[in-house]
């Protein structure tokens, strides 16, 4: 029933484009008059010697130079400039222009509109805005300020480790180019400006309710001293291997299967945080309606981890991250098990970056002891696949918090 | 497994699997109705008006009978295969229909070496296996892929001449696209991908368009004192044919209609031929130490012995022999305290870990296929695809460790990779290790195993690839 | 029956592949290799580092350029070629100096520019499920097919 790994029939969610190589045709077809985008074919195993291979090997190169070669400009009219400020890590906003200021930056109270550090990265190499290095005083006249531009390599050289490191720079520019809207996680910012926002963030201190459910321990020692005990087992109180279903009288799988349940106290909780495992960035959908004012909770938390300085989380690194994100409420929940199992009650997406290749890795918190399987066989004359009823075992325990 | 139709109900030495005569595939709700190898208590009828059968109800309420466990399997260890195997014909079927423990030890999951030995020598009373439809599946996908290789050596031949008339003929047919006929190949694609998810869903019976059905091979009698007693009653001359008639019970529902014609026409003196084949049993149930531990221990259905002794082995010895065998080389005698338990040992670990998924509900098998450690199933493998796969990672914060020796990333991503290809969740199961002080006394305690397993803390956490072109809405 | 000694808990790795080889996939000719010399009639009899296993395959295992890719399939096929066994157990850690020995002691295929030397690796895990994959001693073609 296994397909032992040899599968063409990938789920379509799991394709993503990005993973091939880049065929620059695509580009040039797009940017010619009239081109239409070549279709997705084969790829090519080995050089087999035909000139049909080795010309739209030809062709692709040229594409790619091509589009290497194109001029990028300002367009005069919607120039917007900017001043990069070191002392304080932000770049201040002379005039604000365009689309893109409904969701970066952030105004101070006097109006003035400042970007962080990735935002002005993003912007200047996307060519959207021009950014000038600090007045600096006129050696003849203390007047006259020397308003010197930046080149691209100039802001990435003077703004990178204001963003936290090129890791971070890279995946809010692929989340941006992708259309979300990308802040920082107000915890820790250097600047008060970015550290206010107008929207709930932090999970309730209902702190790490799923392990609550451990409260019903009792309920479940309860369970053990009421129910028939034959006499075989009384005779081996004290024994550490007694078996957790002893001979007896059952009605019902679910009766046993609650007295397989080992209840665990809850897991160590983190307290300080971590270097490299803390949400580094809040995400939205894009959506027209965005105001960047109040923007209600975000969609997703993004953690940008390095594969250079990271391995996979340990425990006490993921309990830390769970830590710092609100519970899904219980109207949200999905109803299909599976799918509650998936996503768990939160989430948080890993933004793992091996030198320039991200890939995003959704870490969710799947409780399975919130979602106890039907143990007792489908009623009578079902037939063919039982109905995919929802698991709440006949006991009964362990959901209600 | 999910092809299994018609497999566990026909093997002629064991058939208690009630069959229904109507479909050819089972009624697997009704085969593993239970989930446990252990017997439910029913109430006899209630007779409102008979006083004595309200005394008798009062009296069953307060003393129930204690049937829960009629039967006490048996399984003896084997330091070889280090896990516990179990021969008796009766107890391999219970445990593999009542909560699918084991496998068989030459089978992909349910034991039908025997069935399809029997088949493969020609025997017309066994009706095909989950293992023979897999062949047939892998035979066609390679059937299809050398035929695609085929062709796109012919369209490369295509292009290569028409490259080669251009060259001759110059500006003649200078400009002119060369048509190549991708389509070909994609449709083959195509239908290689069909292939592979009609052998995925679970419930579908198995239809397959193309008849290539297996040929039977040539008896081969060379190994008789091996284990292979060969006793046809019939000459196998015209067995070879591949005997299969209409009236044959057993008849795989596979075999196409046409290919019945077929052989009655030309064969149809010789039809119906019925052949018995003796084929001497080579294979076992083999329990893994973490499922003969659960069967021992936590349902009590199961008694193990060792090599040389019928006596069975008691919990804390296998405990003991168990976690010595959890590693390869396996550790020494003697060399494992219960009452001075280091905790930080594999089969604990994984034990804690098996345990907590199947207290759940969940059937829980290795997953060394899919490169992960356990598989989970809802309800078990022949109604559905193992929708996890769990890796254990376990944690040592009480030990007081450094932080960040976990796996490297490329690890799981080739794992992630692995498993969304075959439709699986990856799950990563946290295991907080206790230390040797927290775990102190427990095998002087009442219940103290149970105290043991509820110090190794359990955290699950889902993995799914994201995509940020495909969160947008 | 023999103490935790690592020798005979090889053997006992072999004649579970052995068996597995036999019964669930019918490989012939099996013959069991303990010391250089049943490798090599001009080698000494030293034991191997890794009791392995020669047999021959139903079918034509792992073959970069499939011989008959025009031809109708139907064609009577080649005798399949004789392969190496190594049997590990899943929960071994093995060295690069692990797979070195074995490799070294194998002999050289014939024609070697054709085929690098290789083995089968039948790793055995818990509840029985051997997995075979083929080792090469370099880097060989991928299939294309």
């Amino acid at each position: 029933m296994e397909t032992d790994g040899v599968s063409g029939g990938l789920e379509d969610v799991d394709i993503d484009l990005s993973d091939e190589t880049q065929d620059f045709r695509f580009l040039a077809a797009l940017t010619k008059k009239g081109g239409s985008i070549p279709k997705r074919g084969e790829k090519d195993f080995e050089p087999d010697g035909t000139n049909l291979q080795s010309n739209s090997l030809d062709d692709s190169r040229n594409a790619m130079f091509e589009a290497l070669a194109v001029e990028r400009m300002h367009t005069g009219k919607n120039r917007v400039t900017a001043t990069w400020h070191p002392s304080r890590g932000l770049a201040k906003v002379h005039t604000q222009r365009g689309v893109l200021f409904k969701s970066m930056g952030r105004a101070d109270k006097f109006g003035t509109m400042w970007l962080l550090p990735e935002e002005l990265i993003y912007m200047v190499e996307r060519g959207s805005l021009e950014c000038f290095y600090e007045d600096t005083p006129g050696v003849i006249d203390e007047s006259i300020g020397i308003n010197v531009p930046m080149s691209v390599q100039a802001v990435y050289a003077a703004t990178l480790e204001f963003t936290g490191g090129l890791e971070r720079y890279q995946v809010y520019a692929n989340l941006r180019r992708s259309g979300y809207v990308v802040y920082r996680n107000p915890d820790g910012q250097y600047d008060e400006l970015f550290k206010t926002v107008g929207y709930e963030y932090k999970p309730v201190d209902k702190s790490n309710q799923g392990w609550r459910v451990w409260g019903l321990v009792g309920i479940f020692g309860s369970l053990f001293t009421q129910t028939f005990q034959s006499g075989w087992t009384s005779a081996r109180q004290g024994d550490p291997f007694r078996p957790m279903i002893p001979p007896g009288a059952y009605r019902t799988y679910a009766e046993m299967y609650t007295r397989l349940l080992v209840p665990r106290p809850p897991a160590p909780k983190r307290i300080e945080g971590d270097a490299h495992f803390n949400v580094t960035f809040h995400v939205w959908k894009p959506r027209p309606n965005f105001k960047k004012s109040a923007p209600g909770p975000p969609d997703f938390h993004v953690c940008v981890v390095s594969t250079k300085d990271t391995r996979l989380p340990s425990l006490l690194q993921v309990e830390g991250l769970f830590g710092g994100i609100p519970e899904t409420e219980d109207s949200e929940k999905p109803k299909n098990m599976f799918m509650a199992l998936k996503d768990g009650r939160r989430g948080v997406i890993l933004a793992v970056v091996d030198y320039g290749v991200i890939s995003f890795m959704k870490f969710s918190d799947s409780r399975f002891m919130d979602h106890k399987l039907d143990v007792d066989p489908p009623p009578k004359g079902a037939k063919g696949k039982a109905p995919a009823r929802n698991f709440q075992a006949k006991g009964g325990q362990g959901k209600k918090r | 497994m999910a092809e299994a139709s018609g497999s566990s109900a026909s093997a002629p030495g064991n058939n208690t699997a009630p069959s229904t005569p109507k479909s050819k595939r089972p009624n697997y709700n009704i085969i593993h109705a239970n989930p446990l190898p252990v017997v439910l208590y029913h109430a006899p009828p209630l007779i409102p008006h008979n006083p004595l059968s309200i005394i008798h109800h009062l009296y069953l309420f307060f003393f129930p009978p204690i049937n829960s466990h009629k039967i006490i399997y048996t399984g003896m260890f084997s330091p070889v295969t280090m896990s516990v195997e179990v021969r008796d014909p009766k107890a391999v079927l219970d445990l593999w229909q009542k909560g699918f423990w084991g496998k068989g030890s030459l089978s992909r999951s349910e034991p039908t070496w025997l069935n399809r030995e029997m088949r493969r020598l020609g025997d017309t009373r066994v009706g095909e296996t989950s293992e023979e439809i897999t062949r047939k599946r892998r035979d066609q996908r390679k059937e299809m892929k050398k035929e695609r290789a085929r062709k796109e050596k012919e369209e490369l031949e295509k292009v290569k001449e028409a490259e080669a008339d251009k060259n001759i003929n110059g500006a003649a047919t200078n400009g002119k696209p060369i048509v190549v006929d991708a389509k070909v190949v994609v449709d083959l694609e195509e239908e290689l991908n069909g292939l592979d998810s009609a052998a995925n869903q679970p419930g579908e019976p198995h239809k397959l368009s193309v008849p290539l059905g297996l040929p039977t091979p040539p008896l081969s009698v060379t190994d008789e004192s091996d284990g292979l007693d060969l006793e046809a009653k019939t000459s196998t001359s015209k067995v070879e044919a591949g005997p299969v008639s209409d009236s044959e019970p057993s008849a795989p529902a596979l075999q196409p209609a046409k290919v019945v014609r077929f052989d009655a026409n030309t064969t149809s003196k010789e039809i119906p031929v019925e052949k018995h084949v003796n084929v001497k049993e080579q294979e076992h149930l083999q329990l893994t130490l973490c499922e003969a531990f659960f069967l021992t221990y936590a349902v009590g259905v199961l008694e193990i012995t060792t090599q040389g002794s019928s006596e069975p082995l008691a919990v804390s010895k296998l405990l003991e022999l168990f976690i010595r065998h959890s590693c390869f080389p396996p550790l020494p005698e003697s060399s494992v305290s219960i009452s001075a338990l280091n905790p930080d040992n594999a089969f604990l670990i994984n034990y804690a870990v098996y345990h907590h998924f199947r207290s759940l509900g969940w059937v829980v098998k290795l997953g060394v296929k899919f490169s992960v450690d356990y598989l989970l199933y809802k309800r078990g493998p022949v109604f559905t695809h193992a929708e996890f796969g769990v890796l254990i990672i376990p944690s040592y914060s009480r030990w007081g460790r450094e932080e960040n020796v976990g796996k490297e990333w490329h690890w799981l991503h080739s794992i992630t990779r692995v498993n969304s290809q075959v439709k699986k969740t990856v799950l990563l199961v946290y295991v907080d290790v206790p230390t040797a002080d927290d775990v102190k006394g427990w095998d002087t305690k009442h219940d103290g195993m149970k105290a043991l397993l509820a110090e190794y803390r359990i955290r699950e956490v889902a993995l799914r690839r994201w995509i940020p072109g495909r969160n947008r809405d | 029956m023999a103490t935790a000694d690592g020798a005979s808990h090889l053997l006992g790795l072999r004649s579970i592949v052995r068996s597995n080889l036999e019964y669930q996939h019918y490989w012939t000719d099996l013959r069991l290799l303990n010391t250089f010399a049943d490798l090599n009639i001009n080698a000494q009899g030293d034991p191997l580092t890794r009791p392995m296993i020669h047999g021959r395959p139903p079918d034509q295992l792992y073959n970069p350029e499939p011989a008959s890719t025009t031809e109708s399939s139907s064609q009577q096929k080649p005798t399949p070629e004789m392969e190496y066994v190594l049997p590990v157990h899943l929960d071994e850690k093995l060295t690069l100096r692990t797979w070195a020995a074995v490799f070294d002691a194998l002999p050289t295929p014939p024609g070697d520019n054709y085929r690098k030397k290789r083995i089968v690796v039948a790793v055995i895990s818990g509840d029985s499920t051997v997995v075979y994959y083929i080792m090469h001693d370099g880097i060989v073609k991928p299939r294309q097919n």
